[in-house]
């Protein structure tokens, strides 16, 4: 299986870092071109005038905090499933970034709402719904330091993030289901995009660009996980030297 | 000539000053755009630095149990560490 080979740590780090610089690059590429054009490029809104610019950044982060649970979620899944150490190292690096992503949404969003709306906050739906995707990235993230075998805290924290998997879809559907102050869907509605294709395209690179982002931090941080886990587990041999032949083989659970 | 410049240079400058204003509204977008570059740039530097700090350690520690280098450096352990 293709997906087994992938998941083994050595050979993670292998590819992950051959990818990394292309992934980088995308990146600064991406965010580049996205934020010149968003900000100097692209019309200002019939209604709304500068501020719809705040779309470009507040959008893509709340399709990142979102994705990023998702990716969380079935991480989550598979590391309690098949113990895959690298899942429960996937979902645990993911955590920090989607967190970043949600706290922005909701500043941006507030600073957008104050000018179209005139409240920086208001208690309805999707904004609720929004706020406790924080809360289950700080309550999850908080699982896993709380319990010293990083095993146990792996399964407790993967356990969150499944349960809480359920707010992704009631944040999606906030809109629709309740009357929100926030606007309904309008690039990912049945009918199509409902944007003007010259804010759309802008919008898309930057979400392309926070997309390459989110993967290149998290080859970072993934990694740096895979060497935490090799520096905790060499203390335990020095802490207790054997003859020699004990340190090549690692005991298997 | 030098009247031609100075206009240039002004309209430049209105340009900018236009720009930097956002229609009224430079309290709201900047910061929102400020705000998503500073958490971005900070999950960056964070990241590197832990990965950066990681691999020094490691090294560190290898270089101590030198001998057995040979062995498996990756393959062994990456995969069964946590369970150590």
């Amino acid at each position: 299986m293709n997906l087994h080979k992938f998941a083994n740590p050595a050979r993670f780090v292998r590819y992950s870092t051959a990818v990394f610089p292309w992934l980088a690059g995308a990146t600064a590429a991406l965010l580049g071109v996205g934020l010149i054009w968003g900000l100097l490029i692209a019309p200002a809104d019939y209604q709304q005038g500068e501020t719809v610019r705040i779309m470009y950044v507040h959008v893509p982060s709340a399709w990142m905090a979102m994705f990023i649970y998702g990716v969380m979620a079935v991480a989550s899944a598979v590391g309690l499933i098949w113990r895959h150490p690298l899942a429960d190292l996937t979902a645990k690096a993911s955590a920090p970034i989607g967190a970043g992503f949600t706290a922005v949404a909701l500043v941006t969003g507030s600073l957008w709402g104050q000018p179209t709306w005139g409240t920086w906050w208001v208690w309805d739906a999707r904004l609720t719904s929004f706020l406790i995707l924080l809360f289950l990235y700080l309550g999850y993230m908080a699982l896993w330091q709380a319990f010293e075998d990083p095993r146990r805290g792996a399964r407790a924290a993967a356990i969150l993030a499944l349960v809480g998997f359920i707010n992704v879809p009631i944040i999606k559907f906030s809109v629709d289901w309740w009357n929100t102050l926030h606007q309904t869907a309008s690039i990912s509605s049945f009918q199509g995009p409902t944007i003007h294709i010259s804010i759309l395209i802008p919008l898309l690179i930057m979400g392309l660009g926070f997309t390459t982002y989110y993967f290149t931090v998290l080859i970072m941080r993934v990694q740096r996980e895979i060497l935490s886990r090799k520096i905790r587990s060499l203390r335990l041999f020095q802490v207790q030297p054997g003859d020699g032949r004990v340190e090549a083989t690692p005991q298997r659970g | 000539m030098a009247c031609a410049q100075r206009r240039l240079g002004r309209e430049a400058m209105d340009w900018i000053t236009d720009f930097l204003s956002m229609g009224g509204y430079a309290e709201f977008v900047w910061p929102a755009f400020a705000v998503t570059i500073a958490v971005m740039a900070a999950l960056v530097i964070v990241s590197r630095r832990a990965l950066l700090a990681d691999r020094r350690t490691l090294e560190s520690l290898e270089s101590v149990r030198e001998p057995r280098r040979q062995g498996a450096p990756e393959t062994d352990e990456g995969g069964t560490a946590g369970e150590a």
